[in-house]
């Protein structure tokens, strides 16, 4: 008798997917984080101290225990799909979705406290990442630059994760989300953990070693 | 497919999100003693890859899959390695270079090349 022989990963094809496009994010990120390394080690001491940008510590560690946490909850989401515990799973989905929000808030509040100490400036209502003529800072534009393309692409990326967790709370509360489906939770909590992942690096790199 | 290990319970869950905590106060805590800053970026780092290594193998399922996923991230983390160390000569080295030149009227001029 033939035995016979799987060519493919002995993942699913979606699974597959999820993973091939966290590679390519792999690299996205790195792209962003390798150039904030390298620029950062050519500047040296010609870069604005925490108080000079008004970074604060204690809303960096708070947003990495909201991103923490709400990694905790989508995969306690994704345990009770695989229960069919539909109550657990809207609300866990739910509190993903609320700790995403509170998370963007915060980023919000502290662009808002950027702007308003004149760390980047509105042109013609686009936004440019210099510092107002009036607030010099050490190096110029390279910080302004830097911390908003990083933090701002990590931003969208936590925002296209608050879309799909929705759309997953809506399923689930018309009753569309059974356990037999527990993979498209699986594969949405593999994209917000990867978003948690790149903070955890992004939070020391921008808060803690400034 | 059927996989043959024990799924993760909603305890090993919770312990783990502890432990990213406790974690997270270690960093936290690091950046208020006023470590030199070798000391400062090496411990706030180490924690960092380890916090990532509990995320990617219990959230994100990796200690079981690891063999079947692993043909994908191991070449984005040697290109992402390679992006940074190619750079790095010229745009971090170079430029600290030129820019402590400029600023020193004694250093002569650069080596041919440089």
């Amino acid at each position: 008798m033939e035995e016979s022989y799987e060519t493919g990963l002995p993942i699913s094809n979606a699974k597959l997917a999820m993973w091939l496009f966290l590679a390519t994010e792999i690299m996205f990120f790195m792209g962003l984080i390798g150039t904030y390394i390298v620029l950062r080690g050519a500047a040296g001491d010609d870069w604005p101290s925490p108080a000079q940008v008004h970074l604060s510590t204690n809303v960096g560690a708070f947003n990495t225990l909201v991103l923490i946490v709400s990694s905790v909850t989508v995969v306690l989401a994704l345990s009770a799909t695989s229960r069919g515990d539909r109550q657990k799973q809207s609300l866990f989905l739910a509190i993903t979705m609320a700790l995403g929000c509170v998370f963007m808030v915060v980023k919000g509040i502290e662009y808002k406290g950027k702007y308003e100490h004149g760390i980047f400036q509105i042109k013609d209502g686009w936004p440019v990442l210099a510092p107002k003529p009036d607030h010099p800072l050490p190096g110029g534009g390279i910080y302004p630059s830097l911390y908003f393309t990083l933090t701002g692409f990590h931003g969208l990326h936590v925002i296209g994760g608050i879309v799909m967790l929705g759309m997953l709370l809506i399923q689930s509360l018309t009753g569309r989300l059974g356990p037999d489906r527990h993979e498209r939770v699986e594969l949405i909590g593999l994209y917000w953990h990867f978003v948690d992942l790149v903070w955890i690096f992004l939070f020391p790199m921008i808060y803690l070693i400034a | 497919m059927s996989e043959s290990h024990a799924e993760p319970t909603d305890k090993l869950y919770l312990t783990i999100a502890g432990a990213l905590g406790v974690l997270t106060v270690i960093s936290y805590i690091a950046d208020l003693a006023d470590l030199p800053r070798t000391a400062l970026v090496f411990v706030v780092l180490a924690v960092a890859v380890v916090k990532a290594a509990l995320v990617a193998a219990y959230f994100m399922h990796l200690k079981f899959d690891w063999g079947n996923v692993k043909v994908m991230i191991i070449p984005a983390l040697i290109l992402s390695a390679v992006l940074v160390f190619a750079l790095m000569p010229d745009m971090t080295f170079a430029q600290r270079d030129a820019v402590k030149r400029a600023s020193d009227p004694a250093a002569g001029p650069a080596k041919p090349g440089h």
